[in-house]
């Protein structure tokens, strides 16, 4: 299953309820231009867009994987000075400029300014926040356009048709609700939209509440009807606690992936997971977080084959339940090796590991006087 | 022999005479003992040899009827933390010892389930009460015991019972139990015991709960419930593709005896080993035990990596 993001994205740049037009004349006479505006509202898209409809070949760069002043010389500097071979023209787009951290960046703002003042073509650059101390020069540099959150009836509209599109019926003060839940971001719309057809959830009071079990089910939902990464950018946008959600995965991996092979490259995915978090409290070296949180998401999402097309209820995690139950059901078992122990200077632990045998002739009535079991400990025993 | 009930205690050699199997450690420890002056000690070997009761003879010869006022049973596996143990060796060390005898015994057991570190912080104890306390340290393997409490400890390794000696043990404990127990049962005993003689004395003592004529039937039942049916069960789901069924038999059993993740990958590569398959296949699945094991060992999740393992399985 596509996800509906990519699915839904508008076609034409008219369709995006932004000042398109502005950014359209301001490439056609090759300014460079900074676009900012929250999560979700068509920044990036507009430029592959306009670059679709002006024949303008998008090199897309993300300023967190450039990030160092040489990186950005050598890099992003060669694709905004060169002309291209067959004359075609380029429009650089930088996305997350924001995302170009002070300190570590080593001059990657500055070398960026260099390059907006000698580059051939136009460079289009992306933020969520322009407020940012290092991005103040970037801004002297371009024509700042500021794209704003979709309102709610716009967001309504495009869930409508959506559900048109699908085929599915689904209530106008649930649209409505959806649309003001996503709080302008056209994004987080569409994959609550698909998160609850696909869960065949679509209540009022599910949407009402963004808990945490509800964030989860969604991120859940994310990774297994749908293949690829948007599920990471979900994870990482609901803040998911990552011990809960991997007890949840490591629950319904089996029910929603059911054949052999799917499971078993999500377990390995999972259990690697698990063994970064290690990594990670061993070597307090918290990097390693991006790498678990990876495997949980896209990793398990991609370890399909194809999306399954059964509907599943998932589940909390039986695994605590099932400690909890069996602790209490075995809680004198404990008490009868603390015994054993003592008796015949051993380990509690090494006479646990025996216990069944020991069971079998633990209840003669010497060995009960000997060991002083009391009546529930016999009781125990006996499986009574 | 005492009167005791489990036959374990029942049957626990009370003199230097009785030990059996260790020819070359028991006349050197019983030298010592006559001398009334011993080393701090470190016995090494497999469970179920006599490295227990070796100390336990030693407190009861030096100290006679007071040997327990004398000797300190510590287990390194059940002390939550070296400090734990560090008090209870400050207590004990705060009294004398009795007249002829200027010393206490403490004998430290599983010495080798403690950490490096624990072991560091033990060696310093071990010199600070080294005027008014000997220490008996057990460990399965020696290797993991450091340097310097090794160079501080007279080493003494004690082997596993050779078949001859366990099955005579067993047929004398068969004989006073008026057990009839034949001949192959005896084998299967020793081969399910490995050469340990406290499991022994529970392999004879289940079995004659059940009813005083063991077969070798008896014993193979037994020896197939101390390998933790559910594992083997969890096997054959894995093999069957069953991924659910395998996972779900595995939680219980791990959860329902408190088993760890290494108890249940050893016995896992134990029984891949066995299985009847083919041998690049079963190369592959022994692969995947040692990379489990590993990760295990660096402090992995026993659930999550067990059940990697079995979809892995379940896979092949």
């Amino acid at each position: 299953m596509k996800s509906f993001v990519d699915k839904y994205r508008p076609q034409r740049w008219e369709d995006i309820p932004q000042p398109v037009a502005m950014v359209k004349g301001l490439i056609e006479r090759k300014e460079h231009i900074l676009i900012h505006g929250p999560p979700g509202v068509g920044k990036t898209t507009a430029v592959h867009l306009l670059g679709k409809f002006l024949s303008y070949e998008v090199i897309e760069f993300n300023a967190s994987d450039v990030r160092n002043k040489e990186q950005v010389e050598t890099i992003i500097k060669n694709a905004a000075t060169q002309q291209s071979l067959f004359g075609t023209k380029k429009i650089i787009l930088i996305d997350e400029v924001d995302g170009l951290s002070g300190q570590e960046d080593r001059g990657g703002a500055a070398a960026l300014v260099r390059v907006l003042e000698i580059a051939a073509h136009p460079i289009v650059m992306t933020a969520n926040d322009i407020t940012e101390e290092k991005i103040k020069d970037l801004k002297k540099k371009a024509n700042v356009i500021e794209f704003k959150r979709v309102k709610t009836d716009e967001l309504a509209n495009l869930l409508r048709k959506a559900c048109h599109d699908e085929g599915v019926q689904v209530e106008e003060n649930i649209l409505k609700k959806m649309a003001v839940n996503a709080d302008g971001d056209i994004r987080a719309a569409l994959n609550d939209l698909q998160i609850s057809i696909i869960q065949k959830r679509i209540v009022l009071e599910g949407m009402e509440s963004r808990e945490s079990e509800n964030d989860i089910l969604q991120v859940l939902t994310l990774i297994f009807k749908t293949k690829g990464f948007s599920c990471s950018r979900a994870m990482e946008r609901l803040n998911i606690d990552l011990d809960e959600h991997m007890l949840w995965l490591d629950e319904n991996i089996p029910y929603e992936y059911t054949k052999v092979e799917d499971q078993a490259r999500a377990y390995e995915l999972l259990a690697k997971a698990d063994v970064f978090k290690g990594r990670i409290r061993r070597w307090q070296y918290w990097r390693f977080l991006v790498y678990q949180s990876l495997f949980l998401s896209a990793g398990i999402s991609l370890a399909k084959e194809e999306p399954y097309k059964t509907y599943i209820a998932y589940k909390r995690t039986m695994r605590l339940l099932r400690i909890w139950q069996l602790n209490m059901k075995h809680a004198k078992r404990k008490s009868i090796a603390e015994k054993i122990a003592k008796n015949t200077h051993m380990s509690v632990k090494a006479v646990l590991k025996n216990f069944h045998m020991y069971k079998t002739f633990l209840a003669g009535e010497a060995i009960i006087k000997e060991l002083e079991l009391d009546v529930e400990e016999v009781n125990y025993i006996l499986g009574r | 022999m005492n009167d005791a009930a489990l036959w374990v205690e029942k049957y626990r050699p009370q003199n230097f005479d009785e030990v059996m199997g260790q020819k070359e450690i028991i006349p050197r420890v019983k030298a010592l003992v006559e001398q009334r002056n011993i080393p701090h000690m470190l016995f090494s070997g497999p469970p179920g040899v006599g490295k227990t009761t070796l100390a336990l003879i030693i407190a009861k010869k030096l100290y006679g009827q007071d040997w327990r006022q004398n000797f300190l049973e510590l287990n390194s596996s059940d002390a939550r933390g070296i400090d734990v143990v560090r008090n209870e060796v400050k207590n004990f060390a705060k009294t004398k010892a009795i007249d002829e005898v200027p010393f206490k015994i403490i004998l430290l057991d599983e010495a080798d389930a403690l950490t490096k570190e624990a072991q560091q912080a033990l060696r310093r104890t071990m010199e600070t009460y080294s005027g008014s306390c000997r220490f008996i340290l057990s460990a399965n393997v020696s290797s993991k015991i450091i340097d310097p409490i090794k160079s501080r400890c007279a080493l003494f390794k004690f082997k596993p019972l050779v078949r001859e000696d366990l099955e005579a043990l067993t047929e004398k404990i068969a004989k006073s139990e008026g057990l009839n127990v034949d001949s192959d049962a005896i084998h299967g005993i020793y081969d399910t015991s490995e050469g340990d003689v406290r499991q022994m004395c529970n392999i004879l003592q289940s079995c004659a709960a059940l009813s005083k004529t063991i077969s070798v039937w008896q014993v193979q039942q037994l020896r197939a419930s101390i390998e933790q049916k559910g594992v083997t069960e969890a096997l054959e789901y894995a093999i069957k593709k069953d991924f659910l069924k395998a996972r779900s038999k595995m939680l219980d059993t791990m959860i329902g005896n408190g088993l760890s993740g290494l108890d249940i990958i050893k016995q896992m590569q134990k029984e891949v080993l066995r299985l009847d398959m083919q041998d690049d296949k079963k190369l592959q699945m022994i692969e995947r035990c040692g990379e489990i094991e590993f990760r295990l060992v660096e402090g992995s999740d026993d659930f999550v990596q067990i059940e990697a393992l079995l979809a892995f399985m379940c896979r092949l």
